[in-house]
C-alpha cells in the first residue's frame, strides 16, 4: 500500500466499506506515514461531521392521515393490478423500435419490387412486368399503344405461360384462339364454320396437335409457322383495325385479336349473329390453325377467289339449320388478309354483307 | 413485530391499517431523501406523500421475496429526481474534473483543530448549501450512504448500479463536496482554516 492507493482508498475506509486485507494494510501504512495519518484523521472528521450535519425537519403529525386520505381514489393494490393490465391492442403495445423496423422493412419491399403489394385481380390491366412474362397478356390488351422492339416480340413468342396465371379476361381471349376450347364454348365460336379449307384436305399432324397442345407449342408452332413478310401486331395502334359500313342492325358485341388476326362478333336483329375473321391472308395452314375446329353440321363454302361453287343453292339459302360462311381477300394497311364473314344467314346475305364492308384503321 | 415485507402482503390483502404502519416506519426517511434532494420543506412534503402514493399503486409489483425498504428508497430516488426534471433547476456541474484534488500541499499531519468546532454551526449550514450545489447523481449517493446510513450494496440495489460504480461515485462526490465547502469557507472569510485546506 503506497500514499497515492491511501488517498484512493480513504473515503471507503472511513465509511468501513472498505474490505478487511485492504483495511488493514491501510493501517500498517498509516502507522509508518504521517501525512496518510493526517488524510484518514481528517476525513473521518468531516465524515462524522456530514452524519451530524445532515438533519432533517420533522414532518407534520397529520402526514400519515393526508398519505391515506390520498388513496381513498386510488382503490385497492389488487384493484389497481388489475387496471393496470394492458388492455390495449398487442400492435398498440408494440415497442417502437420494432414497429419502425417493421415499417422501414416494408418500405424497403415496396420499392425494390412496387407490384409485390398489388396481385392480380380479374380484369384489371396487368402491369408492364407481369406483361413481359405473359406473352398472350400483350394480346390481350385489344387497341393497345403499347410497340414493343421486335426483339422482344420474339422472345415472348418463345416463352410459356405455364407457370404463369394470366387474368382471366385474357385467358377468355386464348381459349377463343384455341379450337379445342372454342369447340366447347355456347356463344359465337359455335356457330363458326371453317372456311378456306376442303374437309378432304385436312390440316397436318402438327396443325391436328396443335388444337390439344399446351401454350408452350402453340407459341412455338405460331413463331415457326408465320410466314416472313407478314408483319402483324395486333398491339399496335397502328395495325387495329375496325369494321366499317357494318349495317346499322348489327352491333358489335365482342372483338379480340387473334394471333394472326382479329375476330368480331355482331348481333343482329330476330336471332341473326355474324362472326367476322380478319386473318392474314398466308397460307391455309395458318388460316385452319386460327379457325375454330369444324362442326360435324358445318357446311364448307369456299372462297370466291377460288370460284369453286360445289354446294347446293338448296343447302346455302336453307334458313333453317344455318351456318354458313364466305370469304374474300382484302387489303389493309398495305397487307391482305382474308375476311371471313360466318352466321347464320344465307350465302346470299353474307356475300352481300361481305362486299359491302371494308377494313378500317381504328381510331 | 411484524416485518415490513408481512405489512406489504397485509396491504395487497386489502389491510390499510397495514399500509399506515408502514408508512409510518419509512416516512422521515423517505423525507430525509426528498428533503434532501429538493431543497424545500413545503414541496420535499408533497413529493414524500406523491411518494406512497406510488408505493400504494405499485403495491403489486413489489416482489415480497425482497426487502421492502430498498424498493421503498427507489421509489423515492426516482421520484425525487423526476421532480427535480420537471422543475429543470437541477444544477448542473461536472465534478469529474476535480478528481485531483489531493491531500500532499493541504496536510500537514496535524491533529484535528479545536477551533474548528467552534465554528461548527456555520459549516453545518455550509455543508448542507454545498450537497445542494452536488449533481443530482452524487447528492443521491451523499445522503443515502451519510443520511440514510446505508451500505455500497444497499444503495446499488436502489440506484440499481454495480457496487464498484457506487464506490467511485461516493469517492468523487466527497472530492467535490470537499472543494464546495473549502471555497465556501474561504469566500466567507472564516478565520479558521479547514482541516483540508491546509
Amino acid at each position: 500500500m503506497n500514499c497515492q492507493q491511501v488517498d484512493e482508498y480513504v473515503f471507503s475506509y472511513c465509511d468501513g466499506e472498505l474490505a478487511p486485507l485492504l483495511s488493514s494494510e491501510i493501517e500498517s501504512h498509516v502507522e509508518k506515514c504521517p501525512d496518510c495519518k493526517a488524510k484518514v484523521d481528517i476525513t473521518k472528521c468531516e465524515t462524522d461531521f456530514l452524519r451530524t450535519s445532515l438533519e432533517t425537519p420533522s414532518l407534520p403529525a397529520d402526514f400519515t392521515a393526508r398519505v391515506l386520505a390520498g388513496l381513498n381514489h386510488a382503490g385497492a393494490p389488487t384493484e389497481l393490478a388489475a387496471a393496470s393490465l394492458p388492455t390495449r391492442p398487442w400492435y398498440t403495445r408494440m415497442p417502437l423500435w420494432l414497429a419502425a423496423t417493421a415499417a422501414a422493412l416494408i418500405m424497403l419491399i415496396y420499392t425494390v419490387n412496387p407490384n409485390i403489394l398489388s396481385p392480380i385481380k380479374t380484369g384489371d390491366k396487368p402491369s408492364s412486368v407481369h406483361m413481359a412474362q405473359l406473352p398472350y397478356a400483350t394480346n390481350a390488351q385489344f387497341g393497345s399503344n403499347q410497340v414493343k422492339p421486335e426483339s422482344l416480340k420474339s422472345k415472348e413468342n418463345s416463352k410459356t405461360s405455364d407457370n404463369v396465371k394470366a387474368p382471366a379476361s385474357e385467358q377468355k381471349t386464348r381459349d377463343l384462339t384455341s379450337g379445342e376450347a372454342a369447340a366447347d364454348k355456347t356463344e359465337a365460336p359455335e356457330r363458326m364454320m371453317l372456311s378456306g379449307a376442303a374437309p378432304g384436305n385436312p390440316p397436318d399432324g402438327a396443325l391436328l396437335k396443335h388444337g390439344s397442345s399446351p401454350d408452350r407449342d402453340r407459341a412455338r408452332d405460331m413463331a415457326l409457322k408465320l410466314p416472313t413478310g407478314v408483319t402483324f401486331d395486333s398491339n399496335t395502334s397502328n395495325n387495329t383495325p375496325r369494321i366499317a359500313n357494318m349495317p346499322a342492325s348489327y352491333k358489335m358485341t365482342s372483338s379480340s385479336p387473334q394471333e394472326d388476326g382479329w375476330l368480331f362478333v355482331y348481333q343482329g336483329t330476330e336471332g341473326k349473329q355474324v362472326t367476322i375473321t380478319l386473318a392474314a391472308n398466308t397460307s391455309n395452314e395458318n388460316k385452319i390453325r386460327n379457325l375454330p375446329a369444324p362442326k360435324a353440321a358445318a357446311t364448307y363454302v369456299p372462297s370466291e377467289e377460288s370460284g369453286n361453287t360445289p354446294v347446293a343453292e338448296s343447302i346455302m339459302n336453307d334458313k333453317s339449320n344455318l351456318s354458313n360462311s364466305v370469304n374474300r381477300a382484302i387489303d389493309y394497311n398495305n397487307t391482305s388478309y382474308q375476311l371471313t364473314i360466318s352466321g347464320n344467314l344465307t350465302v346470299d346475305e353474307l356475300n352481300s354483307l361481305s362486299n359491302q364492308l371494308t377494313v378500317e384503321q381504328q381510331k | 413485530m411484524i416485518s415490513d415485507e408481512s405489512l406489504a402482503i397485509d396491504t395487497l390483502n386489502g389491510d390499510l391499517a397495514a399500509f399506515e404502519e408502514l408508512v409510518n416506519r419509512y416516512k422521515n426517511r423517505v423525507f430525509s431523501i426528498v428533503y434532501r434532494m429538493i431543497g424545500q420543506y413545503q414541496e420535499a412534503e408533497d413529493i414524500t406523500q406523491e411518494v406512497f402514493i406510488n408505493v400504494y399503486e405499485k403495491l403489486y409489483q413489489f416482489d415480497t421475496e425482497k426487502k421492502f425498504a430498498p424498493w421503498v428508497y427507489r421509489i423515492a430516488s426516482n421520484t425525487s429526481i423526476s421532480a427535480l426534471r420537471k422543475k429543470k433547476n437541477v444544477v448542473v456541474v461536472d465534478f469529474d474534473d476535480v478528481q485531483q484534488v489531493t491531500y500532499e500541499n493541504s496536510i500537514a499531519g496535524e491533529s484535528y483543530n479545536p477551533q474548528f468546532i467552534y465554528e461548527r454551526e456555520e459549516l453545518k449550514g455550509l455543508i448542507n448549501e454545498a450537497i445542494m450545489e452536488l449533481p443530482e447523481n452524487y447528492r443521491m449517493v451523499i445522503i443515502l450512504r451519510y443520511q440514510m446510513d446505508l451500505d455500497n450494496q444497499e444503495i446499488a440495489s436502489i440506484l440499481d448500479i454495480s457496487k464498484e460504480n457506487i464506490e467511485v461515485r461516493i469517492h468523487r462526490a466527497r472530492k467535490a463536496l470537499r472543494q464546495i465547502i473549502q471555497k465556501r469557507w474561504e469566500e466567507r472569510g472564516m478565520v479558521n482554516e479547514l482541516p483540508a485546506s491546509r
